[in-house]
């Protein structure tokens, strides 16, 4: 404990200088503008601005890129509550709850709790690296594909919760979502599928793409149709900070999400995309009314953000212990790191104490100035909300576009983003929910490639899934929450057959 | 381009210079390469931002900028596996404002492995030069049973179809030097495919597949502090890289045959007027010079081509040769090596 | 369902839940005739066909299901679709693909702002001219000096 102590004392001593404070705060500003702007992610800024942190010491070039990566996860909540884009897989579920109070006139509420529950999360999620790191290190490596395949199945059945209405309908998105996510060419092979011989979508969608179309302009579309709704946005507006009634309904959420995320952060390979949704699907069963999720409950807005920011903090144990990048923002900080000539291990621990001590003092630091730059914010965010919907819609028209350009520099992703969002008008006339739909799209990908790398290791052996404890536990979770789920629904359906 | 000093002058030679001086600011486009560059140039990246090739392009499109007295803005233009970066590439206006980047996979091996490449890398392009060479690498598990490349090959054949062997993906640099050693060595193992290095790297480190082949510049950081065992380094000559100089080479283990570096270098699209062609070259040729670019590419894992192996000419010469090499290989190697072999039976 | 209420608007007369079953169901056929030729298996355990081909089939299944549950008298009807809102908005994005490469910003961007404005009935010409301006000049500002993407500015005059 000690030892712990002089370790984190040590770090803010590398953190708390002058220049190192401006740099985390230089970051975290920049992460919140891209994070707000759709479709502007945190990939294409940290390379963009890496030739610019060569002349910076690497502590000073790797905080202000960490300062970016939080950054981005908080702006990109912030968006998606006030205008209902998700920029990214693990926003998708802050919008469900979050834009819907905004358009109760609690968008400050929602935006505020955001910002508390991240800070929270991210000051466990640091005290957990600060503590854990080095035995946590072989967590990763735990996970078999199987496993890992048996999680996905799991977080897809997950997914099912996420729906308001109809079960059935849910299900069929998520399977859809799936569908969706195999378009490309097949890793193992390079068959081409679902491209219908056009080699522009060879790579697959983007995420961007689905998320803008599906929710961005579908809801735009939703909007203009229903000018009753939009009105109640800009006529009422509340408090600007959660009340104290909002603060004891989250504070639990706030902690079961923390624990969620930093747990699923330590997964190889994204695992804590899961944790929002994780926490959700929990907040929901635990609720005395679950039906209020979705018609703007806190709980789903404080735990959901929570989780998100314990597991993108939690993320860069696997990074800076292994070399593991989990997603590609992390990837970006490997090269960041090397080309600072420091290569990211076990040993960085003891042969770069500074630098890892200093990092851990600087993420807790950064989590501080997302609070203290955001919190105000909340008050001219709010304010935005008060354009006519009339300018409104066509700026985030304006944005998007925008945003969508630049994801890959290609029109055609353009295009497609429109094609989606002409689909998710059509979802939205049809009642299918778009949120299980993105969550098979973002899990459909790994789920495949972990079924094909754990049945190619255990060469075509199905009973893998059954020797890897882990793997079979989850499979059996999967099939429990399935029937616990399917339960009251039967029972409803058959109660208003009897009804009608 | 006026003279600094008109008293010495007669009245009509100022009047012939102010006039030569209005001309040359009135031709319509320089034909010189005295003016150029003038505004941005573009430098196309037919991948996402992050990986080794956007970061070597941004390394030399930083020290190329500085050179020209102008920015070089990378541009990533993501999809078809590079396809449709190389497209844009070739379609651009060869003024000399958009430069692009091509590798051993996307330049060369696409030939083979991609049936709907939309352009040809033999003939439409200007190149500038290879900046980067990066040798290729098996490496295993830390506990994997063989300590040379010898004891190596020795298991691969014994195990057979019990090896197991991690690739990022049909018809990718790790794919294809794969096959290229398994081809070599006989021996068919167990395939399992991956999006790319970040998840091999976990599965190798976890032991529950047996090892990969790749780039030193992927893997470096994992083969230098001892995490996972490195063989049969593939340079070229043979000789050792100072990237990894305690791995011995596949032609000290025993199989010379064994060589595949990757190359990472530039091209204009094809046509541009040779004054601005020379000055992008002669530019290229600098930066590699640059004390800075060479440690930065040391970092990232990779080295500054030698200097026989510099320049426009001999990267064309290096791009037909690989075209040739990678298609024997991917024919060698039947359907299952190339992309679309469910399309190419059709 | 808030939506629900709006008693004025006109329905078509089918179960909504019929036609959303129907376009799962096409959906999925669709899917399938796209990977119609992958094998489900092949040496290394499992083809690229499986997963795509299990899961269109398991859509189509479900849309049936849907089908027929959305039967019943009592269903609610299928909502009138606006031609309005999606023409202009989904117009707009697309006339922004189609002209940011050759236009750049500088048009591209308030091209796309004019006529997405054009979606709303309530919609004001001037003010939304003056908008427009102002806001792509804000864009260009932000996005390409800010963020220094590289956007095209205005190509025709400029040359990037």
């Amino acid at each position: 404990m000690g030892e712990l102590l002089d370790n984190i004392t040590l770090g803010f001593g590398v953190a708390i200088g002058l220049k190192n404070l401006a740099l985390c705060f230089l970051g975290c500003l920049i992460g919140t503008l891209i994070g707000v702007l759709p479709g502007v992610g945190p990939v294409a800024t940290i390379s963009m601005l890496l030739p610019i942190t060569y002349g910076v010491d690497p502590i000073g070039a790797l905080i202000m890129l960490a300062g970016i990566y939080y950054g981005a996860q908080y702006g990109g909540s912030t968006t998606a509550i006030l205008v209902n884009i998700p920029g990214e897989a693990t926003s998708v579920v802050t919008a469900l709850d979050g834009h819907r109070m905004a358009r109760q006139g609690r968008a400050g509420a929602a935006l505020g709790i955001a910002a508390m529950g991240s800070f929270f999360a991210g000051t466990v999620a640091t005290l957990v690296i600060a503590g854990l790191a080095v035995p946590l290190t072989r967590f990763a490596l735990l996970f078999h594909p199987a496993d890992y395949f048996a999680l996905m199945v799991l977080g897809l059945m997950l997914a099912v919760v996420l729906a308001r209405g109809s079960l059935i309908k849910a299900i069929a998105m998520i399977l859809v979502g799936v569908l969706l996510s195999t378009v490309g060419r097949d890793l193992v092979t390079g068959d081409e599928r679902l491209t219908f011989g056009w080699s522009e979508i060879d790579d697959g969608i983007d995420f961007a793409v689905v998320a803008m179309g599906v929710f961005g302009f579908a809801e735009i579309l939703r909007n203009l149709e229903t000018p009753e709704t939009r009105d109640v946005v800009r006529q009422r507006i509340g408090s600007l900070l959660p009340n104290y009634q909002e603060l004891v309904q989250s504070a639990m959420p706030i902690l079961r999400g923390t624990g969620l995320g930093a747990f699923l952060g330590l997964l190889p390979g994204n695992g804590a995309v899961l944790a929002p949704f994780a926490s959700y699907t929990i907040e929901k069963k635990l609720a005395a009314d679950p039906s209020r999720f979705g018609e703007g409950a806190i709980e789903g807005v404080a735990g959901p953000e929570a989780a998100n920011n314990a597991g993108a903090q939690t993320a860069f144990i696997p990074l800076l212990t292994l070399g593991i990048p989990p997603n590609a923002v992390m990837a970006l900080m490997v090269g960041a790191m090397t080309i600072h000539n420091l290569v990211p291990g076990p040993e960085i621990i003891t042969k770069q104490p500074r630098l890892f001590w200093g990092m851990i003092a600087s993420m807790w630091i950064g989590n501080l100035m997302l609070v203290i730059i955001n919190l105000p914010l909340v008050g001219l965010w709010v304010r935005l909300l008060k354009v006519p919907y009339r300018l409104m819609f066509p700026a985030i028209v304006l944005f998007c576009c925008i945003g969508i350009y630049s994801v890959g520099n290609n029109p055609l992703d353009v295009y497609l983003t429109a094609a989606f969002g002409l689909v998710g008008y059509l979802l939205i006339k049809l009642e299918f929910e778009p949120a299980p739909l993105l969550l098979g799209f973002v899990l459909g990908r790994l789920l495949e490639e972990k079924l094909r790398q754990a049945m190619a290791i255990s060469q075509g052996n199905a009973w893998t899934f059954v020797d890897h404890k882990l793997a079979a536990g989850m499979l059996a979770m999967t099939f429990v929450v399935l029937i616990v789920a399917a339960l009251p629904w039967a029972r409803r359906r058959r109660d208003t057959a009897f009804a009608g | 381009m006026l003279p600094h000093d008109f008293r010495g002058l007669t009245r009509k030679a100022a009047i012939a210079a102010l006039l030569a001086a209005v001309s040359v600011a009135l031709a319509p486009l320089p034909v010189g390469a005295q003016a150029y560059p003038e505004r941005n140039i573009t430098l196309i990246v037919p991948f996402a931002a992050g990986g080794a090739s956007d970061v070597s392009s941004r390394i030399m499109a930083e020290a190329m900028g500085k050179i020209l007295g102008q920015s070089i803005i990378v541009e990533n233009v993501a999809g078809a596996g590079g396809g449709t970066g190389g497209l844009r590439g070739k379609n651009a206006k060869p003024d000399g404002y958009t430069i692009g980047f091509a590798h051993m996979g996307t330049h060369a091996a696409s030939v083979s492995t991609n049936p709907k490449l939309p352009y040809d890398p033999t003939k439409d392009f200007d190149y500038l030069g290879i900046h980067l060479v990066t040798p290729h690498i098996m490496i295993t598990r830390k506990d994997f049973p063989a300590a040379t490349l010898a004891e190596y090959i020795d298991h691969a054949k014994k195990s057979g179809k019990g090896l197991k062997i991690a690739h990022n993906g049909a018809g990718s640099l790790s794919h294809l030097t794969c096959v290229v050693f398994f081809q070599q060595i006989g021996v068919e193992p167990t395939y399992v495919v991956y999006r790319g290095y970040g998840q091999t790297i976990n599965d190798i480190l976890s032991g529950a597949v047996d090892g990969t082949c790749e780039l030193i510049a992927s893997t470096r950081n994992h083969v230098l502090p001892g995490a996972v065992k490195g063989f049969a380094v593939a340079t070229n000559d043979g000789k050792r890289t100072p990237l990894l100089p305690d791995v011995p080479t596949s032609a000290e283990g025993g199989l010379p045959t064994f060589k595949i570096e990757s190359w990472l270098g530039l091209y204009a699209p094809k046509g541009v007027p040779a004054p601005i062609l020379a000055k992008l070259r002669e530019t290229q040729l600098k930066a590699l010079d640059d004390p800075a670019v060479q440690k930065k590419f040391l970092d990232i894992g990779g080295t500054v081509p030698k200097p026989e192996d510099r320049g426009g000419d001999r990267m064309l010469a290096i791009v037909k040769a690989d075209v040739t090499r990678w298609a024997e290989v991917v024919k060698k190697a039947g359907p299952g090596a190339s992309e679309g072999s469910a399309a190419a039976k059709k | 369902m808030p939506t629900d209420g709006l008693g004025h608007r006109r329905s078509f007369r089918v179960a909504r839940d019929v036609v959303a079953g129907l376009v799962l169901c096409l959906t999925a056929a669709a899917a399938y005739f796209g990977i119609r030729d992958l094998p489900i298996s092949d040496p290394s355990g499992i083809g690229p066909g499986l997963v795509p081909k299990t899961v269109a089939l398991t859509v189509a299944m479900l849309g049936l299901i849907i089908v027929g549950l959305g039967f019943p008298a009592t269903s609610r009807r299928l909502d009138h679709f606006s031609i309005r809102g999606p023409l202009f908005v989904l117009g707009a994005v697309a006339l922004f693909a189609a002209t940011i490469r050759s236009l750049g910003l500088a048009l591209a961007g308030p091209l796309a702002v004019m006529v997405a404005g054009l979606a709303d009935r309530e919609s004001r010409p001037f003010e939304l001219a003056i908008f427009s301006l102002v806001l792509s000049a804000l864009c260009v500002g932000l996005f390409k000096y800010v963020l220094r993407l590289p956007i095209p500015l205005a190509p025709f005059l400029l040359g990037y």
